[in-house]
């Protein structure tokens, strides 16, 4: 017990540790720099971070940037679990599918977001932007967690003459879901940024990114580091509910 | 199994939800539909036949489309729609304790400085003048690009303080009805009284003054400063900074870092410096260098105005910053209704 509280104490000290150390870091280059308009000061981001929960275009454009994330998020999660089950079944489809995915991984986001923008609105650029990059981690994190099932246990599920559709139900997923809500919780939060860097890009006024956008060109750079940490924010309490989840649904499994 | 059907509904309704989201954003189909482009965008989207554009820019970019194959043209100017007099676009500020300490190199540097329309007009090379300006910081403006014309269009010429207050107040006025937070308010002691500038003291401890500007026209402004090196008793240390890094030039708070004097954006300099406890306006210095191009060749005036953006999606480079405010104070004046809408 007496480890236990120590270990958990040394966690909490290092992480509040870490923030005062961020903290720090910006309160020293804002003195350092002494210009709002490059560094602001952390007592003008909080007052501003503040405020925003009282505007409505705030809310507004945060439920609209979430609502981007999670279209991407949910179409590549879909897509890249179809792709594996394909490429599992039909060996062929995998070695196909392995250049397109090493494409979309490479391929530099800015370029994609300038030719995409010409083609779709500013609206769906974001889902689009977001979708080419989320959809190859998934599938990779998929293939990787499918190929990790206990071999053995397919094993014994064949000789046993185990149906395929409970071999899929009671063995495979039980046994990726857990690294899979893990990172589904990690991906999200990167695609929320992601998103909202592909709205500035693509002028996507209705979202965060556009906020950004129009605070940058107000010359409110405290605004500006107030939506900042406000995405920041979003972006840890997405990966701390998913991890929450994942210890609730997962007792049975350490992660 | 039931789990991963609830799962997989889960997803499907979130996907659902989030794609009606989305697609809830239709642009309005009646009035002009206003969209944000970049500058490298103009002609090239589908839909869009006509482009609010800053010179040099817009003649950059007629030459490049119509070499492409797609005949643009400028077929209006929004500093006539706007009316009367062109609207402040740039305007030159100075510490106040320049203009106090040092009013003879300030009275110098403002006769020489307000030569700049007819010197520009003079000139039959720009490439020297693109040298200048890419040795004082980099510019994007190229010397093919530029013309009499496009100089001309890009109205460069200075403006006293007390002969531009009322139609900088005026702008103002306008621009902070579409955003408050564009302009903010601005006092008298913002603006100098140039005539009164004492021409007698002088600052010996002080031998190089700072000179700050964005890149465009607010550069050529200060070209005639940079190539002719006209003597103002100072040696003038010129910068040449990107567009969106100009107004930090003028808000360390260490008052060394900054620019002594400052070519900037009539909004930001209202907003960041209106108290005028610090810098003070000297004069503006580009008055209004936008313009519409477009592929259909009729000109837009301000009786056809209405009648030829009905409909239309009209692609603004910075909608939301000065150029997309005019434009919108533009349509305000003459009653045409506009929504922002996208690509």
């Amino acid at each position: 017990m007496t480890a236990f509280v120590k270990r958990h104490w040394l966690t909490v000290l290092f992480a509040a540790l870490s923030i005062g150390f961020m903290f720090a870091a910006w309160g020293v280059s804002w003195q350092v720099k002494g210009n709002e308009l490059i560094v602001p000061s952390i007592g003008g981001t909080l007052s501003q971070f503040f405020k925003l929960f009282a505007e409505g275009e705030f809310w507004k454009s945060l439920g609209m940037t979430f609502a981007r994330t999670l279209m991407a998020v949910s179409l590549s999660f879909v897509l890249a679990a179809l792709c594996t089950a394909i490429g599992l079944a039909y060996a062929p489809f995998k070695a196909f599918f392995s250049p397109i995915i090493a494409v979309c991984r490479t391929v530099p986001t800015m370029a994609v977001t300038l030719v995409i923008m010409l083609t779709f609105s500013s609206t769906m650029t974001p889902v689009i932007v977001t979708m080419l990059v989320v959809f190859p981690m998934f599938y990779a994190q998929i293939s990787a967690a499918v190929d990790g099932v206990d071999r053995g246990l397919l094993e014994m599920a064949k000789v046993y003459g185990v149906k395929k559709r409970a071999v899929v139900t009671k063995i495979i997923i039980p046994q990726i879901a857990p690294a899979i809500v893990v990172q589904l919780g990690t991906v999200l939060s990167f695609a929320l940024k992601l998103t909202i860097s592909a709205e500035v890009l693509a002028y996507a006024y209705n979202g965060i990114g556009g906020m950004m956008k129009t605070a940058n060109f107000a010359t409110e750079i405290a605004r500006l580091s107030a939506l900042t940490l406000a995405s920041v924010v979003a972006g840890l309490l997405i990966e701390a509910l998913f991890f929450a989840i994942t210890k609730i649904s997962f007792k049975w499994k350490r992660v | 199994m039931k789990k991963i059907l609830i799962s997989a509904c889960a997803l499907a309704l979130c996907a659902g939800v989030a794609t009606m989201a989305v697609g809830c954003n239709n642009d309005n189909e009646t009035g002009v539909t206003l969209v944000e482009v970049s500058s490298d965008d103009v002609g090239r989207v589908n839909g869009i036949s006509y482009y609010v554009v800053p010179e040099p820019a817009a003649s950059a970019k007629v030459k490049t489309l119509t070499a492409a194959g797609t005949e643009y043209t400028n077929v209006a100017s929004l500093q006539k729609l706007y009316g009367e007099e062109s609207y402040p676009q740039a305007v030159l500020v100075a510490k106040k304790s320049l203009i106090e300490n040092d009013g003879a190199f300030v009275t110098n540097f403002l006769t020489e400085y307000a030569g700049t329309a007819s010197w520009l007009e003079t000139q039959t090379s720009y490439s020297e003048i693109v040298t200048a300006i890419n040795s004082h910081g980099g510019t994007t403006l190229k010397a093919p690009m530029l013309s009499s014309t496009v100089v001309t269009n890009c109205n460069i010429y200075f403006k006293k303080a007390a002969d531009a207050k009322q139609g900088i107040l005026s702008y103002m006025d306008a621009v902070n009805g579409i955003s408050p937070a564009m302009f903010g308010q601005c006092g008298d002691d913002f603006f100098c009284d140039v005539d009164g500038i004492s021409a007698t003291t002088v600052d010996e401890s002080k031998t190089t003054v700072s000179v700050y500007m964005p890149d465009g026209a607010p550069a050529l402004s200060m070209a005639k400063m940079m190539c002719a090196n006209p003597d103002v008793g100072k040696t003038l240390d010129f910068h040449v900074v990107a567009a969106n890094a100009i107004n930090s030039c003028v808000t360390y708070n260490d008052e060394a870092n900054n620019a002594d004097l400052c070519v900037m954006p009539v909004n930001a300099a209202a907003k960041l410096l209106g108290s005028g406890s610090r810098y003070q306006l000297l004069g503006g210095v580009t008055h209004g260098n936008l313009f519409i191009i477009s592929s259909d060749g009729t000109p837009v005036t301000a009786d056809n105005l209405a009648e030829k953006l009905e409909g239309k999606k009209v692609g603004v480079v910075n909608l939301s910053a000065v150029p997309g405010l005019t434009f919108k104070m533009i349509l305000n004046k003459y009653d045409i209704e506009y929504t922002q809408g996208s690509l």
